[in-house]
């Protein structure tokens, strides 16, 4: 995927610009780079990068952390890097789930299949909470109209269809979801059961 | 707390997917203490057997009778939504009892509790609209705060991003995840100041949402490499942060005991009966609203803040303001405290002032409608116009003097937040401060 912005986050110079000239040469926009964690995490929210690239060794902020928030907050994928490898710092970044976790000095060979894999799996992976979401709601609102569809069958001696176009006429009419509707059935209904 | 609501809160976290929930009460200066638990806990903490150790909180026990319980109230349940879907975090404001099943006196929750029982008893209850202002500064390399507010890195964007406006779209939004209705969100005067409020609601309630809110603006800037802070006077020569409270008490039928359309402005007799108690006690209760060293130095003339122990329909210099809306939007607008205040004390003496107002049928002086920053001493003098404390030591003498306002606060943490704030000030007395080297060390 050339063209793609990244942002880089490493504070010792030699080895940010080794890694720059890497990903400029296989066609990568470096359109960051920040010394420290805090520069990072503001050049991530105003440049909006499709990655970045963070070191674990970052002054203020460490690296951790700034993965963290980009997850979290869900700015951009992220590869982290390290000087060395060693398992409790595994288990910690496996907490944090970036995309990549790579030992330095980084070469060619190693860095750019990361950040294309990296790329390729972030966009599979928004793609899908985006969908998990939506059934989500999903899920709630029929939850949500099934017990208000109970409510109306109970109260009123309704089949349950009967009772499901009362709803789904309700909601016509009155130009609101069902689950709008079906929210003020369960409210009235336990006011009343309160009295 | 009914078993009802144990299970709407134990389902809430299930389907949240909680894991860890912070159980949240304030220590008698209103820092906010955590204790977390894991989801498991949680049944345990809500039947109220989560205990901890009271002594290691400043200003509750000794370390002999340490042994505190904290009792969650089940309508604070919230999630934090800055954290993972997955090993989610939620919190529980939560009242401190002692091992016999009684309320902890020292527990700044109960005590405001008290006074709205008092209230009650009377027939009312409170309603609170605060508007909280802070500022945001920029951090150094090294993630120390600095008192910078405009970025000095000098971003070369497509478009010139204002940092501080994009955390507080952010903020604003994580607020109304958790629950707030915002009514406001602007920059102030000041560079790098800003405020947010949200909607007037039920004094508890309110003052549960103004811990959460500090907590959650400090919290997003951080994420934002930025630092934001309610300390109340940051940098001289430019505005401080207040709080200022919007206040009015609704009778139990749900009217607004201020609103009285056939008085003049009108306002009701018990409307200013709550003035003439807030007046009467400002000074006493300074110590509360405005418990810092730094407060005092917010409380001077030409910041917008007050100083001076008037009250006015119009103009806004006066300690006093009564906005123009009437009809259930009455209230009296309190412009002396400052977001360093802990809430549910801050609340808790202004009701108390406000309500001794009502018991004793106090009545207030005549409103000030000029402004006061031009009247010479003289002339303040024969209106009677008195000021606020000029310092936290007269503030704590003032409130030691004055025994409605301690009464509110119970002996407990009066004694303990007197104790807490002298050794403050004591502090600040001993410390040569960078003004004095600057004027003295060449002079002398």
């Amino acid at each position: 995927m050339e063209g793609q912005r990244i942002i880089l986050a490493e504070a010792d110079t030699s080895c940010r610009s080794n890694i720059k000239s890497i990903l400029v040469k296989a066609g990568y926009m470096v359109i960051g780079e920040a010394k420290d964690g805090v520069t990072a995490i503001k050049m991530v929210r105003s440049r909006q990068p499709d990655l970045a690239i963070i070191d674990l060794s970052l002054p203020g902020m460490g690296g951790m952390e700034v993965a963290k928030i980009l997850n979290e907050d869900k700015l951009a994928p992220v590869i982290l890097t390290a000087n060395s490898y060693r398992q409790e710092l595994l288990d910690k970044i496996r907490g944090v789930r970036v995309q990549g976790f790579l030992i330095k000095p980084l070469e060619e060979s190693s860095l750019v299949p990361a950040v294309e894999l990296a790329l390729a799996n972030y966009h599979e992976m928004v793609k899908l909470e985006e969908k998990v979401k939506e059934l989500n709601v999903k899920l709630e609102n029929r939850k949500i109209i099934e017990k208000a569809k109970g409510i109306l069958m109970e109260t009123m001696r309704l089949t349950e269809e009967q009772a499901f176009k009362k709803l789904q006429k309700q909601s016509m009419n009155k130009r609101v979801s069902m689950r709008a509707v079906a929210e003020a059935v369960i409210m009235a209904h336990n006011l009343k059961k309160g009295e | 707390m009914t078993e009802q609501q144990k299970q709407e809160v134990l389902e809430k976290a299930r389907e949240a997917g909680v894991k860890f929930i912070r159980l949240q009460f304030t220590d008698v200066t209103g820092v906010l203490k955590n204790i977390a638990i894991t989801v498991e806990q949680l049944k345990k903490a809500l039947d109220g057997e989560m205990m901890f150790d009271g002594s290691s909180i400043d200003g509750f026990v000794r370390i002999e009778e340490s042994d505190m319980y904290l009792k969650p109230d089940p309508s604070t349940f919230v999630v934090f939504p800055w954290r993972p879907r997955e090993g989610a975090v939620a919190r529980l404001i939560c009242d401190v009892y002692n091992p016999d099943g009684t309320p902890f006196s020292g527990c700044p929750r109960n005590a405001l509790k008290r006074v709205l029982k008092e209230a009650r008893d009377m027939g009312y209850s409170m309603a609170v609209g605060p508007e909280l202002e802070f500022f945001l500064f920029q951090v150094d390399d090294e993630g120390k705060p600095t008192l910078k507010t405009h970025d000095r890195a000098g971003y070369f964007d497509m478009s010139p991003v204002d940092m501080g406006e994009n955390a507080r779209r952010h903020m604003v939004l994580t607020l109304e995840e958790m629950g707030f209705e915002i009514e406001a969100s602007h920059h102030e005067v000041a560079p790098g100041q800003h405020e947010i409020d949200f909607k007037y609601s039920d004094a508890l309630d309110v003052a549960d949402k103004i811990v959460t809110f500090k907590f959650v603006i400090r919290t997003i800037a951080q994420r934002h490499g930025l630092h934001a802070t309610f300390m109340p006077k940051p940098i001289f020569g430019i505005n401080g942060s207040g709080m200022h409270a919007n206040q009015s008490l609704i009778t139990l039928d749900g009217q607004n005991a201020f609103y009285d359309p056939s008085a003049p402005e009108q306002l009701s007799e018990t409307a200013y009966q709550y003035i003439a108690g807030l007046l009467k006690h400002a000074r006493a209760f300074a110590a509360v609203t405005n418990p810092t060293v730094n407060s005092y130095k917010r409380l001077v003339p030409g910041f917008e803040a007050p100083v001076y122990l008037a009250w006015s329909c119009r103009n806004r210099s006066p300690l006093i303001r009564i906005p123009a809306k009437r009809g259930m939007s009455t209230r009296v607008e309190l412009r002396s405290p400052d977001p360093s205040c802990n809430p549910y004390l801050a609340i808790a003496v202004m009701l108390k002032a406000g309500l001794d107002g009502i018991k004793n049928k106090l009545q207030p002086p005549s409103a000030t409608d000029r402004n006061i920053y031009e009247m010479t001493a003289d002339e303040r003098e024969q209106l009677g116009i008195k000021s606020l404390p000029s310092s936290l030591k007269e503030a704590i003498d003032e409130l030691s003097k004055d025994d409605v306002i301690r009464s509110a606060l119970g002996e407990h943490i009066y004694e303990k937040f007197v104790q807490a704030k002298l050794k403050e000030w004591d502090d600040y007395r001993t410390k040569v401060h960078p003004w004095e080297v600057e004027n003295y060390l060449t002079k002398f």
